[in-house]
């Protein structure tokens, strides 16, 4: 509740006429002010009551195109809201998102009547699982005081949703007796995960991870635990594109939704999912581990190209300028004075000098996360260094680091990076 | 409502009080402010507080001969300021300032029998923040029970 510009003037009168009857020693002045003070507690009485009416007797009724819907698809919705009118208060309402949904278009409100307003909207629901909406959202306003209220009653946030995992296409021969007996799955460009383990599938898991026959041979779903990143928590980077080397919008949607899905499996099965956004070499936001879904989902529903401030392409880490150098000395073929020079030029900007803040950031975020593993995602455009610092940190660590690269391209892109070997696995988006 | 009538009504008062007692002149230029700027404000927007600003330097000047005339100048401007606003619309409206308007009365006439200004103050301001206090606390309860979705 917020007092308006005539609450405000009302109280500069106030204290004017106050001010007066204390300097003067004025009890007809104190007794105007306290006149137009108790007339500021009655309004602000009569708008609290007026209010309290009107969320009273607001009631919803929601038309959706669908009622089950695949994970990251536009869901348009008309919102019909009611409520009995208010003489004197002026009244905006909102439609609230489920708490993962993005919205797909901006909200248009047309009032059909005194107290009846329809809502069009559309909007994406980013991860898998029963949801529901968020309620409604209702701004009032009188001469004197304002006010936003989020009502979240069950009967205002019906219809329920059941939104289905997005399935992605799969790719490469997978592996079986024979023909009818095979599963695809995503390509792995890099050393091969085996399968560690089965657990049941949880909302959030890729559906290319699915063991169909275990599944059907128990009638529930079982999905493949893959070696390596299966032991505990994985720490999960996303790696935002910058904004003038960013991908479509299908794509980035894809990558988007990948992400989601992600965070929320792992929500799902550890209670925690900590995760570190960045681009470049900006470090965005760090979620520790212990943070909750609504935390990390809001945080994720601010994922989108930005401006990248940072880039590390002209820095050279001193253990890749050693490795560099190494290799340089064992090149034959080459004159020993040309092996001396650039070897000196390398050690010059390779340097011993203290790792770079990005790594240092990147180190600690590591530590404190307590997880397992690494999983990157990232759209694999433009100019890669911070990955290499991220995998050379991750291993300093001993943490096995998973990439899941936008498009083949992207995964190529990331397999051809000069740390490449220390990626366990390089998956496409 | 007619906005004349309450500015009427104030006006009135204000020189029954200047008339009454010992500020005399005080009260008459007071009066005389408010009605040149009834007249001359009359397709300005905002006009209710300029009428507010005026009308309590008729409270004021009226409050000189009694402090009980500036409450009455005072409920009579207030009325004014209302129906200005368009929150004098209905039976109901007219109502619940009826009902302001009697307990302002009770609260600030004990206050006139006083003879210093200090502790009428510190009255005015404790009950000021008393139901400050409370329409916060109303006010949370409303955004908890709606947030938690209780009836």
């Amino acid at each position: 509740m917020k007092p308006g510009p005539a609450a405000e003037g009302a109280a500069v009168l106030i204290v004017a006429l106050a001010a007066y009857a204390l300097v003067f020693d004025d009890l007809g002045g104190l007794l105007a002010a306290g006149a137009v003070l108790f007339f500021l507690l009655f309004r602000g009485a009569v708008f609290f009551q007026d209010l309290s009416r009107l969320a009273a007797t607001l009631s919803v009724e929601r038309a959706v195109d669908r009622r089950m819907i695949r994970q990251g698809s536009l869901l348009g919705v008309e919102t019909t809201v009611s409520y009995d009118p208010v003489p004197g208060l002026s009244v905006d309402v909102e439609d609230l998102l489920p708490a993962v949904a993005v919205a797909g278009s901006a909200q248009t409100t047309r009032k059909i009547g005194p107290g009846r307003v329809v809502i069009g909207h559309s909007f994406r629901v980013m991860a898998a699982g029963d949801t529901s909406f968020g309620g409604i959202g209702i701004t009032a306003r009188d001469a004197f005081f304002s006010a936003s209220l989020s009502l979240k009653k069950s009967d205002l946030r019906r219809p329920a949703l059941r939104v289905t995992p997005q399935s992605r296409p799969l790719s490469g021969r997978g592996t079986g007796a024979g023909a009818g007996d095979e599963e695809g799955g995503a390509l792995h460009l890099l050393r091969g995960q085996e399968t560690r383990g089965y657990r049941e599938y949880l909302p959030g898991d890729a559906l290319d991870t699915v063991d169909w026959k275990l599944s059907a041979r128990y009638g529930k779903m079982y999905v493949r635990e893959a070696e390596g990143l299966s032991g505990g928590m994985p720490f999960i980077i996303v790696d935002l594109p910058d904004r003038h080397d960013a991908p479509e919008q299908d794509a980035f949607n894809r990558f988007s939704l990948e992400v989601n899905g992600a965070v929320q499996g792992s929500f799902t099965k550890f209670g925690s999912c900590p995760l570190l956004i960045l681009s470049g070499g900006d470090i965005i936001s760090y979620i520790p581990p212990g943070a909750g879904e609504k935390e990390l989902f809001e945080i994720l529903a601010g994922v989108r190209p930005i401006e990248r401030c940072t880039h590390l392409f002209r820095y050279l880490d001193p253990a890749t300028a050693r490795a560099r150098v190494r290799a340089v000395q064992r090149e034959s073929g080459r004159s020993d004075l040309f092996r001396d020079r650039l070897s000196g030029v390398l050690s010059a900007f390779g340097g011993d000098g203290a790792p770079i803040a990005f790594r240092q950031q990147v180190a600690r975020s590591m530590r404190s996360s307590g997880a397992a593993s690494v999983v990157l995602y990232t759209a694999a455009l433009g100019d890669l260094s911070h990955l290499v610092q991220i995998v050379m940190e991750a291993r300093r660590q001993g943490m096995p680091v998973a990439v899941h690269a936008l498009s083949a391209s992207g995964a190529g892109t990331v397999g051809r990076l000069p740390v490449s070997h220390e990626i366990a696995a390089v998956e496409e988006i | 409502m007619d906005g004349r009538y309450p500015a009427l009504a104030v006006a009135a008062t204000g020189l029954a009080s200047a008339l009454s007692g010992v500020a005399g002149v005080a009260g008459i230029v007071a009066v005389a402010v408010f009605a040149a700027v009834f007249l001359l404000s009359r397709r300005h927007e905002g006009r209710w507080f300029s009428l507010l600003c005026a009308g309590s330097l008729v409270a004021v000047a009226a409050g000189l001969s009694s402090p009980l005339w500036s409450v009455a100048v005072m409920l009579f401007l207030l009325a004014g300021v209302e129906d200005d606003l368009g929150l004098l619309t209905s039976r109901r409206d007219g109502l619940a300032y009826a009902l302001f308007a009697v307990a302002a009365a009770l609260l600030l006439v004990p206050l006139a029998g006083l003879r210093h200004a200090a502790l009428p103050l510190i009255i005015l301001l404790v009950v000021g923040l008393a139901g400050a206090g409370a329409l916060t606390v109303l006010w949370y309860r409303l955004v908890w029970t709606a947030q938690k979705g209780e009836s």
